[in-house]
């Protein structure tokens, strides 16, 4: 084994191991298996995983840290809430629900991969209720192994199968044309819009679903940047040709540090009477810390906006619960979107088992889910028809629109009985002014 | 007019924000010698804690002395003391790891220990939006202009200090020939440690003072920016501050320009303006001679030969084989485990650690065989598993679309060869990193490459009425493409080409004095490397079957680079080991939450540190240590059994290694 003339040196330990590899697998040959595609059914074993006489067991996954935690990590809170304030009144059918392992992704695909495989393959979960991930690698493996999976819907995987569930329906078309910010362009008579995203995929493409609404639906864009370098760090270029272009309302698919520091240059250049329309920064600790920049800033969520507790009493009872509950399970926990899209995650996960009744398989969960029709989650969201919600969106697009006036969010638009403003999707290509349902149709909260 | 200047004068703060911290590592590259990639973290510390300090209710001004006069200079000391102080003498990699490994340390640490901030950072003096004055009718805000003056007058008084004879000079002489400034009577450790305080005061000032762009403190902002900012330190040739600064207002602006003329929506817009400052990186390196290679400083270098190339110690024959048969023991105690006894999840785990030391096979051939700094092997695993995936969107078998994969990114992998031939040393790896940012802000963005916010799904491969859809066979698949990919690389090695590789990694010239083409073989080392990272990374696409551009960012190849440095660059086995011990650990780590959430970072980090003193890596130096303990307890029984002893002739035969290391 000595080195040669040519000072050749022998196999090493390298090749050794990658030898042992080759002679183990030879070794454990009977072990490979050609073994069931990825999306097999369920076996038996696998569809009453986590379940007991007494209890389910579920599991989480979100970033909880990473570059942008607080978009994603409260959805945790808010599934853990409800499921305690149902655990405190008994359970389902005799089951507590036990959200017994809650994992962070860190915001890495590969870990989140590995931590889906973890909650399904080592802690044997039931369902996964309270999910929100800027990468959603996981949920291809829960999609190809039906394993009931509900959470915050910002991923193409939430489109994967029959078995996950988006906390608004699980079908995403990023640049199909977008009816929201054409009928607020419309109510504020716009001559000139003008769209801003990232030079990142998911922005991009979100803000080309705004540009196709806003000419679908007869609004000039008179500038678009859909490639600004990620963080922000200036936008006096954009600012000032918005300004010469005579831009009055601005659509902005960036993060809220990107809209705030948007909002400053405005007022430095002196760009003012301008209709914003933001995508992120909908929440009071956002408000709290930027006031000024927010001012007049309009958001729209597709669910009812937590000011209706204040403003509504009593008149949208789910959000009412959401809140107290909230307060009473995670003090300290300010209401947020994600937090709101766990809430409602784990209320249809509840009325899914509730549907189905004692004998719980993952199988028979998915089919009563996917046989509601009108989902509100008590009432706060806009109905989603899980019938279609898998593979499209349905004939009715409600959104709440609220705006910041002073310290305040407020609900606007909407109609006589309701805060959602609703449209028939989809609607032709019109100049006229995009039609409001009114009165909101059956089933729409609060009806 | 009046349009044109409303574009100029926002870029000229702007692009103050890129000189501010490109003078922070032109000054620390002058006065140390290392590329300190880790200057974006350390500004980041400073705008961390004098935020909390604010927030907390300190004066802003004890909050400033305590962040930037204090604790700044305190880190940079001990980076020197600990660290830096050991490379002065040695090649660029060497300077570069440690500095990639506190990258990615620094941050963590920095989050386990305050957290984080996610308040508005402090103003330093003037309110950053408030507009103070118009400059041809054009508004001037408190940002805007502190972010100017304080980057003029400090990089114009650093400009005349490294002028100077007292400091300048010194500093200076050290980087350049720490024995002939000795012999002059500069004391170097002195000079060096004063050259540190100074550039870590300078990025405790970045940081302080351009926290307020953002709207959060956070350590990827602080790290995009400066990676940003290489360019205006590359147009200053990492030598002069006068151009430094000048090359990053002339970047703002030219970026206010661009964003400013180009057609609103048009390609260009959306593809120039991205790319742009990494554009003007790439040309820099290329046009300026200051990054030639072959540029020899030190004009006593030539007093010693130049370091030998790591090898192994010679082994006893027991101890060589008893190693080896203790690797193919946990090597297959590993598989069956992974088969047989662990959950479903571990086997995810354990096939991602192949997959991934399949990737880091690539750095081992170029970076441990030939020496080179590649930045962007996250980006060629890219360019592999978008084109699996793309291929199998368009029906072609994925297991074809794998090794297309290869091919594609082996082309990439020339391509970036081909402008590195002129270049040397940090330079190299400077290049590569422009290429990654291209990849990451225009290339993988466009619809037939990433498929842009609904990425690419990569089924796994069916071969004949063989399918690997199950991940026991998939891993058998994976380990199959390690095993042959590994013995590819060890042959390799041990052929001409490995041969000629070890020459140019221990000198280029001497390489080329003997015959070798180096230019060759640097494409030949650039496009393999590039085909193995292509193979791997569509691999890892068909093992997690949803991929996305991002899952292959330049952070990645930072990443791949630290671990495999930390744990052993120059084998096959170290490729191996860093891929397993990665994927276990990350799993491990993954349990934890909050602040510990970031230890990963924090152990691979750490451990990149060591190179310093053990470029082998931590995992060949422990196998080391653990094998010299065997070779005396050996020694100790064999004169027990009344054998013959002493070194010469103990154990009979010592295998004798020569030629690269394993």
């Amino acid at each position: 084994m000595e080195a040669d003339a040519e000072g050749r040196r022998p196999r090493a330990g390298a090749l050794t191991g990658l030898t042992a590899l080759v002679l183990a697998a030879a070794l454990f040959a009977p072990a490979f298996t050609i073994a069931a595609p990825a999306g097999a059914a369920t076996s038996p074993a696998g569809n009453t995983a986590g379940v007991s006489a007494k209890r389910v067991v579920v599991g989480a996954l979100a970033s909880q840290t990473g570059p942008l935690p607080a978009n994603f990590a409260p959805v945790v809170t808010g599934a853990e809430a409800y499921l305690d304030m149902v655990d405190a009144r008994g359970g389902v059918n005799g089951r507590k629900i036990d959200l017994a392992y809650s994992l962070d992704d860190q915001s890495s695909p590969s870990i989140d991969a590995s931590q889906a495989r973890t909650l399904v393959q080592q802690d044997h979960v039931f369902a996964v209720v309270g999910v929100a991930t800027p990468s959603f690698t996981g949920g291809t493996f829960l999609a190809a192994n039906r394993v009931p999976t509900f959470g915050l819907n910002v991923n193409p995987q939430w489109m994967a199968g029959p078995t996950m569930f988006g906390h608004n329906g699980s079908y995403i078309e990023f640049t199909s044309p977008q009816v929201q910010p054409a009928f607020l362009a419309q109510q504020h008579h716009v001559h000139a819009a003008a769209v801003l995203a990232y030079n990142v995929a998911q922005s991009q493409q979100g803000c080309q679903g705004t540009i196709n609404g806003l000419r679908r639906y007869g609004v000039p864009v008179a500038f678009e940047d859909l490639a600004i370098p990620a963080p922000a760090s200036d936008l006096h270029a954009d600012v000032i040709r918005m300004q010469h272009a005579g831009v009055d309302m601005i659509v902005s698919c960036m993060d809220l540090g990107g809209d705030v520091l948007l909002a400053q240059t405005m007022r430095q250049v002196g760009m003012k009477n301008v209709t914003q329309l933001w995508n992120d920064g909908y929440s009071e600790q956002s408000l709290g810390q930027y006031t000024t920049a927010m001012q007049g800033v309009y958001f729209t969520e597709p669910n009812v906006p937590f000011e209706v507790t204040r403003l509504h009493p009593k008149v949208y009872p789910g959000m009412d619960q959401f809140l107290k509950m909230l307060k009473k399970y995670a003090p300290g926990t300010l209401p947020s979107e994600p937090a709101l899209a766990g809430w409602t995650s784990a209320a249809l996960f509840v009325a899914g088992m509730k549907a189905v009744g004692r004998n719980l398989t993952r199988s028979r969960l998915v089919a009563a889910i996917n046989r509601m029709g009108s989902w509100t989650a008590d009432g706060i969201l806009a109905p989603v028809d899980w019938r279609i919600a898998h593979t499209g969106s349905g004939p009715l697009n409600c959104t709440a629109y609220i705006q910041v006036r002073g310290k305040k969010f407020v609900p606007v638009y909407g109609t006589r009985r309701s805060v959602f403003s609703c449209f028939k999707t989809p609607a032709p290509p019109t100049t006229s002014p995009i039609r409001l349902l009114n009165p909101v149709p059956a089933g729409v909260p609060p009806t | 007019m009046a349009l044109f200047f409303s574009y100029l004068l926002p870029g000229i703060p702007y692009g103050c924000a890129y000189a501010l911290m490109a003078a922070g590592l032109v000054l620390t590259y002058r006065a140390s010698g290392v590329f300190n990639l880790a200057f974006g973290a350390q500004a980041y510390v400073s705008a961390l804690l004098f935020s909390i300090a604010v927030q907390h209710g300190w004066p802003v001004w004890a909050a400033f002395v305590m962040a930037v006069v204090l604790a700044s200079p305190a880190l940079g000391l001990a980076m020197e003391r600990l660290l830096f102080r050991y490379t002065r003498t040695s090649g660029p990699l060497v300077k570069l790891v440690p500095a990639l490994g506190l990258l990615i340390a620094i941050p963590s640490v920095t989050q386990m220990i305050i957290g984080t901030a996610t308040r508005l950072p402090s103003p330093l003096v003037l309110q950053p939006w408030q507009v103070y004055f118009h400059i041809a009718s054009t508004a001037v805000s408190g940002e805007e202009l502190s972010t100017t003056v304080v980057t003029v007058v400090v990089v114009g008084a650093l400009a005349v200090v490294m002028r100077s004879r007292a400091v300048g000079l010194r500093m200076r002489s050290v980087v350049e020939s720490p024995r002939m400034a000795e012999l002059a009577g500069v004391r170097a450790d002195r000079t060096s440690a004063g050259a540190w305080a100074l550039s870590s005061l300078f990025a405790g000032l970045a940081g302080v003072l351009l926290a307020p762009i953002y709207s959060q403190v956070s350590s990827s902002d602080f790290t995009a920016l400066l990676v940003a900012a290489i360019a205006a330190a590359a147009i200053g040739g990492f030598e002069s501050l006068p151009l430094t600064l000048a090359g990053g207002i002339g970047l703002g602006v030219a970026q206010e320009l661009i964003a400013g003329y180009l057609p609103s929506g048009s390609i260009l817009s959306s593809g120039l303006r991205p790319a742009f400052p990494f554009a003007v990186l790439a040309v820099a390196l290329v046009a300026r001679r200051t990054f030639r290679r072959g540029a020899a400083r030190d004009p006593m270098a030539s007093c010693d030969p130049p370091a030998p190339a790591f090898r192994p110690p010679a082994r006893m024959t027991e101890v060589a084989v008893g190693s080896r048969v203790f690797s193919a023991v946990v090597a297959s105690l590993l598989v069956a485990a992974t088969l047989a006894l662990v959950p479903g999840n571990w086997e995810f785990v354990f096939t991602f650690g192949i997959v991934l030391s399949i990737v880091f096979l690539s750095i081992t051939l170029l970076t441990g065989m030939g020496g080179q700094i590649s930045l962007c092997q996250a980006t060629f695993a890219g360019a592999g598993a978008l084109t699996a995936g793309q291929l199998a969107m368009h029906a072609v078998p994925i297991g074809l679309g794998i090794l297309l994969g290869g091919v594609l990114a082996a082309a990439l992998g020339a391509v970036v060869a081909l402008p590195t031939l002129r270049l040397g040393g940090i330079a190299v790896g400077l290049l590569t990193l422009s290429f990654a940012l291209l990849a990451d802000n225009v290339l993988f963005l466009y619809p037939w490459s990433g498929n842009g916010a609904s990425g690419l799904t990569v089924p796994r491969p069916q071969v004949g009425g063989v399918s690997f859809a199950g991940s026991s066979a998939f891993f058998w698949l994976a380990l199959g493409f390690l095993v042959v990919l590994g013995v590819a690389v060890k042959l390799l090695q041990g052929g001409t080409t490995g041969r000629e590789l070890a020459a140019l990694r221990g000198s280029e010239r001497a390489a080329a004095a003997v015959g070798i083409d180096v230019r060759r073989l640097r494409i030949v080392a650039f496009t393999l490397s590039a085909a193995i990272a292509g193979v791997g990374g569509a691999l890892y696409g068909s093992l997690v079957q949803s991929i996305s551009p991002n899952d292959f960012n330049y952070q990645f190849s930072l990443v791949y680079v630290v671990v495999v440095a930390a744990v052993g660059v120059y084998s096959v086995a170290g490729a191996v080991e860093a891929g397993v011990l990665y994927a276990v650990l990350m799993q491990l780590v993954s349990t934890m939450s909050g602040r510990f959430s970031s230890l990963l970072a924090l152990i691979f980090g750490l451990a990149a540190l060591t190179y310093v003193r053990h470029p082998e890596g931590v995992v060949a130096y422990g196998k080391s240590w653990v094998l010299d303990r065997a070779e005396q307890l050996t020694r100790h029984l064999q004169r027990g059994a009344g054998r013959p002893g002493g070194l010469a002739t103990v154990g009979g035969r010592r295998r004798q290694h020569s030629g690269t290391g394993s």
